[in-house]
C-alpha cells in the first residue's frame, strides 16, 4: 500500500469504503435472497480461484465473469454486489491484500450498478429471472453485461493509471478490447446459467455450465505450458550451440532481451514481440556453419575468411525457414548485419528496406557485444556503449532504434554480462574478433568492408 | 510440410471399419428419411434450425493434439437435437428416425460445402457424430419419463433437475462408446494396437468431449425456455473454447517445426551428413508406427530421432564424415550421453532425453539376456541411424540391400531382431515403391 502514489492510495481507499458501505446497507435489505447469494458465491469462488498462466497478456479466460453476470440477472443488485465482494476476497491469487480488497470492491460496485441498471430496463425479467421472455429480455441482458464489463475495467484501468502514472487511453488500449470479446462471449454462459437456475435445474446446472469454461481454461493452460516448454527448449538448444561454437555465452538470450526491451519502447504488438524474442534468440544460429577456428582467429581475416563469416545470417535464415510461425523473425535473422547506409551484408539493403526486426536486432546485438567482457578486452560501461551506439546512429544503425534502446535502458537499466568468460589478454594483440562490436579496432572494421570515410567518421 | 501431412494421414487413414461405419450411417439415414417422410416431420422449423447449426458447425473445425479433426459445434448441436424434448414451452416429440435424419442432413450439408471449398471432409469422423447423437437420443428416450414429451414444459419444471442428471448419465455413456468406436475404427485391420489407440483417444478426446457433451445438454435444457435463441447463445462460448484449442494446436505445430529445424545444427556445423537427422526421423517414425506405438510415443520418438546426434556439439572435433557407426562404441555412448544432457536441460523433454541416452546401448551383451530396460524407441533409433549411416542419401536398391544385410548380421547382439525385421519390411516397401516410379 505504501508503495502507491498518494492519489492512487486515496482512490483505492475510496473504492473499498464505498463497497463497504454498499454491503453494510445490503444487510438490511429484505429483498435479498441470501441462500441464492451463498450458493452463487461458492460457485463464483470455484470458477475464479485457480489462477491460470495463459502466457497471453490480453486474452484470458475470465471464469468469474459469467457467474457474476448470472448473479446480476438472478438476484437483486444489493445481493449481487455483496456476492462479488465475498467471492473476490477469497480469491486465491498471490497478491497484496489491498489489491485483492480493491478488486473485490470494484467488482461489487460494478455489479451493483449494472444490476440496478438492468432492473430499470424494459424487458428485464425481474428478480429470479422468472418472467424472462425471449427474445424481449436479450437487449436488457446485453446492456447489463456491457455495463458490468465497462465499469469493472474502468475501475481497474483508473487504478493502473494512478499507480503507474500512464494515460488512461494507453491502459485501455493495452488490451481491454481483446478481453471484451472473451468476457462477453463467456458472459453468455451467465445468461444460460440464469435460464437454467430459474428453470429448476439447480446445482447440476452449475456443473454443466462450468464444464465448457473449465475446459477452455484447461486448453489455455495447456497452451501456456506448451509455450513454456517451447521457450525452454529453444533456449537450451541455443545454449548447447553456444557452448561449442560461440566465444560468448548467453549472448543470444541477452540480445533477445534487449531487442524486446527496445521494441516495447516502440509500443510493438504482443504477438510480434514474441516473434522478436525468438528472432533475437536465434539470430546467430547460422554461425554454426562458420568454422570455429575462423570465429576464434587471432589474425586479420582475408577475403575468403570474411566471406565465410558473412554467410552466417543467411545460413541461420535457411535453418529456421521451416518454422512457419517465425515468418517475420526469419527476415530479422537474415538481415541483422545490414546497415542503414546500405554497406552491410548479406544483401546491402539500406534504410527502411531493412526489415524492422533486423534493425532492432542489429542495435541490440551491438549493444550486448560492447557491454560484455571479451577475451581481448574488458566490458565497456553502459554509458560508453550508449555513446558508441549514438555515434553510429544514421550510418550503421537506425536512429529510431538507437533512441528507443537508449530510452529503454535508461528506464529499466541493463544487466550487463561482465563476468569474464576467459582470461583477459593484452589488447595490443587484438585483432577483430567480434564482428558484432561496431567499435572494434580499425583492422577489423576494414576487414568488414567499411570504407575509409566511415573510419574517419568514427575517429572524428 | 510433407511430414505433418504424413502424420495426419496416419490418424485419419481410411480403415475397413471406417468405411463400414460410413456406409452403415448412410444406409440408415436414407431409411430414416423414408420412414420420417411417411410419418411426417415434427416441428420442421426446429429441425431446419438444427440442420443449419450442425452444417455450420461442420465448417468450423479444430485440430486436436495428434491432428484429430473435431467439430465441437456440430457435435454438440447434434447431441442437443438428440436430447431435445421441448421448444418454447411446448413439447417436441421427434422420433429417433427424425433425429438421425436431421443430424445426417446437417453433416451432409457441411461436408458438401467443405468439398465444394476444396477441403476433404473426414467422413468417418462425421459418421461418428451422427452415431453419437442417435445413440444419445435412443438412450434418453428409453429412460426418460414418458410424459416428458407430451406434457407442457411448465408442468415439468420441478423435475427438470432429474432430467438433467439423466442427460449427464446418457452423455457420459455416449462419450465412452464414441471413444471406443474411434479407437476401433483407427485400429481396425491392426487388431494388436487397439489398447494403445484407446488410451491415445481417451487422452486426446476426453476433455473436449466433456465440453461438447455439457453444451449439448445445456442446449436441450435451455431451449424449452429460450426457444431457438439458445442455439446461437451456445455457439459463442464454444467458439471461444475452440479458439483456445486452436492456439494450443498452433504452438504444438510450432514446437515440432522448431525441433525439426534446430535438429539441423549438427549438419550445418559439419558434424553429420546433410539430411541425416531428417532421414533417421522419417524412418524411425515409420518403424514405430509399424510396431504400433501410440501417437504420443511417436512424437517423442520423432524428437529423439531428430536430436539423436545433438551430443556431437559437445565434442571438440567433429567425427570425420559424421558417421557414428564407424567410431568406437565408447565414443558413441559418450555422444548419446552428452546429447541426453543437453536435452535434459530443457526441463520438458525428459522422455526424449532418456531415449537419446540409451540409443547406443547394444540389444544384449555377450552371454546375457536382452536388456529389457532399453526403451523400444532407443532400439528403433539405433537401427535406423545405423541404416542411414550405411545408405545415406543413396536410393540404390543394392546399397539398401547391403545395409540391411549388415544390420541383420548384427541382429540379436547389437540390434533388436524385431526392430530390424520391421525396418527391413518398411525399407523394402519403400524401395519397391520408388523403383515402380519411372526415373
Amino acid at each position: 500500500m505504501r508503495s502507491l502514489p498518494a492519489a492512487a492510495r486515496l482512490y483505492v481507499c475510496a473504492v473499498i469504503a464505498a463497497a463497504a458501505v454498499l454491503c453494510s446497507l445490503a444487510v438490511f435489505r429484505t429483498s435479498v435472497a441470501w441462500r441464492d447469494v451463498a450458493v452463487l458465491a461458492v460457485l463464483f469462488w470455484i470458477a475464479d480461484s485457480a489462477y491460470v498462466d495463459t502466457r497471453m497478456r490480453f486474452f484470458s479466460v475470465s471464469t468469474g465473469f459469467p457467474l457474476a453476470l448470472s448473479a446480476i440477472l438472478l438476484i437483486d443488485p444489493w445481493g449481487a454486489g455483496t456476492l462479488c465482494l465475498v467471492g473476490a476476497v477469497t480469491y486465491a491469487k498471490a497478491r497484496p491484500w489491498f489489491k485483492r480488497l480493491f478488486n473485490g470492491s470494484q467488482m461489487a460496485i460494478s455489479a451493483f450498478a449494472a444490476g440496478s441498471l438492468y432492473h430499470t430496463l424494459p424487458g428485464s425479467a425481474g428478480a429470479g429471472f422468472t418472467n424472462a421472455r425471449f427474445p424481449e429480455v436479450l437487449p436488457a441482458v446485453l446492456v447489463a453485461g456491457v455495463a458490468f464489463f465497462v465499469l469493472n475495467n474502468f475501475f481497474v484501468a483508473y487504478a493502473i493509471k494512478l499507480s503507474a502514472r500512464v494515460s488512461l487511453i494507453s491502459v485501455w488500449w493495452g488490451g481491454v478490447g481483446e478481453i471484451a470479446v472473451s468476457s462477453l462471449g463467456y458472459g453468455l454462459i451467465g445468461l444460460i446459467m440464469a435460464v437454467l437456475w430459474e428453470g429448476g435445474v439447480g446445482p447440476v446446472a452449475a456443473l454443466l455450465v462450468l464444464a465448457p469454461v473449465l475446459i477452455a481454461r484447461w486448453a489455455f493452460q495447456q497452451y501456456g505450458e506448451q509455450h513454456k516448454a517451447y521457450e525452454a527448449t529453444v533456449a537450451s538448444l541455443i545454449r548447447a550451440v553456444e557452448t561449442k561454437d560461440y566465444y560468448t555465452r548467453g549472448h543470444s538470450e541477452r540480445v533477445s532481451k534487449a531487442s524486446v526491451m527496445l521494441a516495447e519502447q516502440l509500443g510493438m504488438r504482443e504477438d510480434r514481440l514474441e516473434m522478436l524474442r525468438y528472432a533475437g534468440m536465434l539470430h546467430d544460429v547460422g554461425k554454426l556453419g562458420v568454422p570455429t577456428k575462423l570465429l576464434q582467429k587471432t589474425g586479420p581475416l582475408d577475403d575468403t575468411e570474411f566471406a565465410a563469416i558473412k554467410l552466417h545470417p543467411t545460413r541461420g535464415f535457411d535453418m529456421v525457414n521451416g518454422i512457419s510461425f517465425l515468418d517475420e523473425a526469419m527476415l530479422g535473422i537474415k538481415h541483422h548485419h545490414e546497415r542503414v547506409d546500405g554497406l552491410g551484408y548479406p544483401d546491402g539493403l539500406a534504410g527502411n528496406d531493412i526489415p524492422e526486426f533486423a534493425r532492432i536486432i542489429a542495435v541490440a546485438d551491438a549493444f550486448d557485444s560492447m557491454t560484455s567482457t571479451r577475451s581481448y578486452r574488458s566490458a565497456r560501461s553502459v554509458e560508453s556503449a550508449v555513446q558508441e551506439l549514438k555515434r553510429w546512429a544514421g550510418t550503421q544503425f537506425d536512429v529510431v532504434m538507437v533512441d528507443a534502446l537508449v530510452a529503454a535502458v535508461a528506464v529499466q537499466g541493463w544487466d550487463a554480462n561482465v563476468e569474464p568468460t576467459e582470461e583477459i589478454v593484452d589488447p595490443g594483440v587484438l585483432v577483430f574478433r567480434d564482428h558484432d562490436d561496431p567499435s572494434s579496432d580499425l583492422a577489423g572494421a576494414a576487414a568488414f568492408g567499411y570504407r575509409p570515410y566511415e573510419l574517419q567518421a568514427e575517429v572524428s | 510440410m510433407v511430414r505433418s501431412s504424413r502424420a495426419r494421414r496416419a490418424i485419419t487413414r481410411d480403415t475397413p471399419l471406417g468405411h463400414a461405419l460410413i456406409a452403415g450411417v448412410l444406409v440408415a439415414a436414407i431409411a430414416a428419411f423414408a420412414t420420417t417422410l411417411h410419418s411426417g416431420f415434427v416441428r420442421l422449423d426446429v429441425a431446419c434450425a438444427f440442420i443449419a447449426l450442425i452444417g455450420v458447425g461442420e465448417l468450423l473445425q479444430v485440430r486436436l493434439p495428434g491432428d484429430r479433426p473435431a467439430a465441437p459445434i456440430a457435435a454438440s448441436g447434434a447431441l442437443g437435437y438428440g436430447l431435445l424434448f421441448a421448444v418454447g414451452g411446448k413439447p417436441v416429440a421427434q422420433t429417433t428416425a427424425q433425429v438421425l435424419c436431421v443430424v445426417a442432413a446437417g453433416c451432409l450439408l457441411g461436408s458438401v460445402v467443405q468439398t465444394a471449398a476444396g477441403r476433404r471432409p473426414r467422413l468417418s469422423f462425421v459418421a461418428r457424430r451422427v452415431v453419437a447423437a442417435v445413440v444419445a437420443s435412443i438412450a434418453f428416450r428409453a429412460t426418460a419419463p414418458h410424459n416428458l414429451t407430451t406434457l407442457p414444459f411448465a408442468q415439468y419444471k420441478q423435475d427438470l433437475r432429474w432430467v438433467a442428471l439423466l442427460m449427464v448419465a446418457v452423455v457420459a455413456l455416449v462419450g465412452v462408446i464414441d471413444i471406443i468406436v474411434a479407437a476401433a475404427v483407427r485400429s481396425s485391420g491392426r487388431a494388436a494396437v487397439f489398447g494403445w489407440t484407446l488410451r491415445d483417444e481417451v487422452g486426446a478426446g476426453a476433455g473436449l468431449w466433456a465440453a461438447v457433451g455439457a453444451t449439448g445438454i445445456l442446449t436441450a435444457l435451455a431451449t424449452p425456455s429460450m426457444q431457438l435463441y439458445a442455439l446461437p447463445t451456445f455457439c459463442v462460448p464454444l467458439l471461444l473454447t475452440q479458439f483456445a484449442f486452436r492456439r494450443y494446436a498452433a504452438i504444438r505445430t510450432t514446437y515440432r517445426q522448431t525441433i525439426r529445424s534446430l535438429s539441423r545444427v549438427t549438419e550445418v556445423g559439419g558434424y553429420v551428413e546433410d539430411g541425416h537427422a531428417h532421414r533417421v526421423s522419417v524412418l524411425a517414425v515409420a518403424v514405430g508406427r509399424e510396431l504400433g506405438l501410440a501417437e504420443s510415443e511417436i512424437v517423442d520418438l520423432e524428437y529423439a530421432a531428430l536430436l539423436h546426434d545433438i551430443g556431437q556439439l559437445s565434442l571438440t572435433d567433429p567425427i570425420p564424415g559424421g558417421s557414428t557407426l564407424v567410431v568406437a562404441p565408447v565414443e558413441r555412448r559418450r555422444v548419446a550421453e552428452l546429447g541426453a544432457e543437453v536435452i535434459k536441460t530443457t526441463g520438458v523433454l525428459d522422455r526424449v532425453a532418456e531415449i537419446v541416452a540409451r540409443q547406443a546401448d547394444p540389444y544384449r551383451r555377450h552371454r546375457e539376456a536382452p536388456d529389457e530396460k532399453i526403451p523400444i524407441e532407443s532400439r528403433i533409433i539405433k537401427a535406423a541411424s545405423a541404416y542411414d549411416d550405411l545408405v545415406g542419401a543413396s536410393r540404390s536398391p543394392e546399397v539398401s540391400a547391403d545395409a540391411l544385410e549388415r544390420l541383420r548380421l548384427g541382429m540379436a547382439y547389437e540390434y533388436d531382431p524385431r526392430v530390424v525385421e520391421t525396418l527391413t519390411r518398411v525399407v523394402t516397401r519403400a524401395v519397391e515403391r520408388s523403383s515402380q516410379i519411372p526415373a
